[in-house]
């Protein structure tokens, strides 16, 4: 679910920037390598704040750096308001 | 004091059909003249626009009496009020009424500009004959300079001036309607909201004025299809000059011609630099321009950019090309603070009825991103009822915040 609502954004988000995402983007996939740039990781994570009303990089007490995409759907997760 | 007082120049330019109606009250100007005798009063004196006839009343009583009229805008609090009451008190008196105009103030503290009767109506049209054919609305409040420049038009050019009372631009426009305006001056803005309303046909316009914002093309085009015989004209203005022109061609932008360097020149900055005339020093308007082979045109505030990782945008750049798009009514462009890249480029737009989101949506994506850089198009769009404006009738711009 959480993982459909980031996939969606993150294919709104390389329409937006003209990239191309890799075909298939799954748990391991390295966020680097997943064809968004850094304009397009800025656009999709002010589009989640949009969408789920919150920005987990800015509520967390200590910086993460999620690598894969499983890692950032992890994230997104864990802040989720209970 | 001065010699041609506002009443002076009134009692010149009555004509049959100088009529004030405000609401349901119709005034004939000889007699609303008559009613309201000059005032001998000293200093400052504050008039608000809040009732409009009771301002130009006020206009009429203490114009060449009081060394200084504040002209408070309707929306001016107290605390606004005690601020401008200030600058007024402290400002130096001269040989003639001020007239002290708030800025508008798209972005930052408003500041009053100190103007005389003369220079406000110096670039009127005197021609009474034509004149009493004209009825003008007045959507503008009249304590800023747009509004004002509309009263003073209507009341010394032998025209009647329609007030329409009320919050709703729909009740406004059908007061408008029923007291048969013909001459209307309205905010690019604010035309785009009328252009949606279904009344708008019903008036008969003759006279179109487009000011307060840079027009763009598709606005001049809507209003021309629907009011082939109306003559349209943009003004371009800043209160601190007081005067400005005005572009009849129904282009966008105006003649580089124009660009005389004795009165209008290019700045360093790619402003645009003004003065009335080559004794005086010239002054930066903040406005920037392209300048193509035959036309400048208006690209946006100096500091109302937009960064994007360090890569500078114009809002107004990607604005009026979203205005182009089919399916979308209004559009506002602005910079979202974002961590990483500083700004992102947001854009909240109006559809016309008829069209869906995601189909807008999804052509504005393609359509920019084949024209624009990525970091140019709208990274957040979303779609609004309609585009809030100020006070002044103008698209709301915050000063634009960087992370440089």
């Amino acid at each position: 679910m959480m993982r459909d609502t980031i996939l969606t954004l993150m294919n709104e988000a390389a329409e937006t920037t003209g990239a191309e995402l890799q075909p298939d983007i799954n748990h391991d996939t390295v966020l680097l390598e997943s064809g968004l740039d850094s304009l397009g990781f800025a656009i999709l994570v002010a589009r989640l704040e949009e969408e789920l009303g919150y920005d987990p990089f800015s509520i967390m007490d200590e910086p993460v750096y999620p690598r894969t995409f499983g890692e950032f759907v992890a994230i997104y997760e864990r802040f989720a308001p209970k | 004091m001065t010699k041609t007082s506002f009443r002076a120049q009134l009692q010149q330019s009555l004509t049959p059909q100088s009529q004030l109606v405000a609401g349901s009250a119709e005034l004939e100007l000889d007699e609303l003249l008559a009613a309201t005798p000059a005032v001998e009063t000293e200093d400052v004196v504050s008039i608000s626009s809040a009732a409009a006839l009771d301002f130009i009343k006020s206009l009429l009583q203490y114009d060449g009496a009081a060394n200084k009229l504040l002209l408070l805008p309707a929306t001016a609090d107290t605390e606004l009020t005690t601020a401008l009451q200030q600058q007024a008190a402290a400002l130096p008196a001269k040989e003639h009424t001020q007239w002290l105009l708030a800025t508008s103030g798209t972005t930052g503290t408003p500041k009053l500009i100190s103007h005389s009767l003369n220079s406000l109506t110096r670039q009127l049209q005197r021609n009474l004959t034509k004149g009493a054919e004209l009825r003008w609305g007045l959507l503008y409040d009249p304590a800023r300079f747009a509004g004002l420049q509309v009263v003073l038009q209507a009341l010394c050019g032998g025209s009647a001036l329609v007030i329409p009372e009320g919050e709703s631009l729909t009740d406004q426009l059908q007061q408008l309607i029923d007291a048969k305006v013909n001459a209307l001056s309205a905010t690019p803005s604010l035309w785009r909201k009328l252009l949606m309303l279904p009344g708008l046909g019903k008036l008969p316009l003759r006279h179109i004025t487009l000011g307060g914002e840079s027009t763009d093309q598709q606005t001049l085009n809507a209003l021309k299809q629907k009011f082939p015989q109306a003559k349209i004209r943009h003004i371009y203005a800043s209160t601190e000059a007081g005067v400005g022109f005005s572009v009849a061609d129904g282009l966008a932008g105006f003649p580089a011609s124009w660009l005389d360097n004795k009165t209008r020149k290019p700045g360093p900055d790619s402003t645009l630099l003004l003065r009335s005339n080559e004794q005086e020093q010239w002054l930066d308007t903040g406005d920037l321009i392209e300048v193509t082979s035959d036309r400048v045109y208006f690209q946006g505030r100096l500091n109302g950019t937009i960064n994007v990782g360090g890569n500078k945008l114009q809002p107004e750049l990607i604005e009026s090309f979203l205005l182009g798009q089919n399916g979308v009514a209004d559009a506002h462009v602005y910079g979202q603070p974002n961590k990483m890249m500083g700004n992102l480029v947001a854009a909240d737009v109006v559809l016309q009825s008829g069209h869906t989101k995601e189909a807008v949506f999804k052509a504005i994506r393609e359509a920019c991103r084949s024209q624009f850089e990525a970091w140019q198009c709208p990274a957040l769009l979303r779609q609004v009822a309609e585009i809030e404006t100020s006070a002044a009738g103008k698209k709301i711009r915050q000063q634009a915040r960087t992370t440089e």
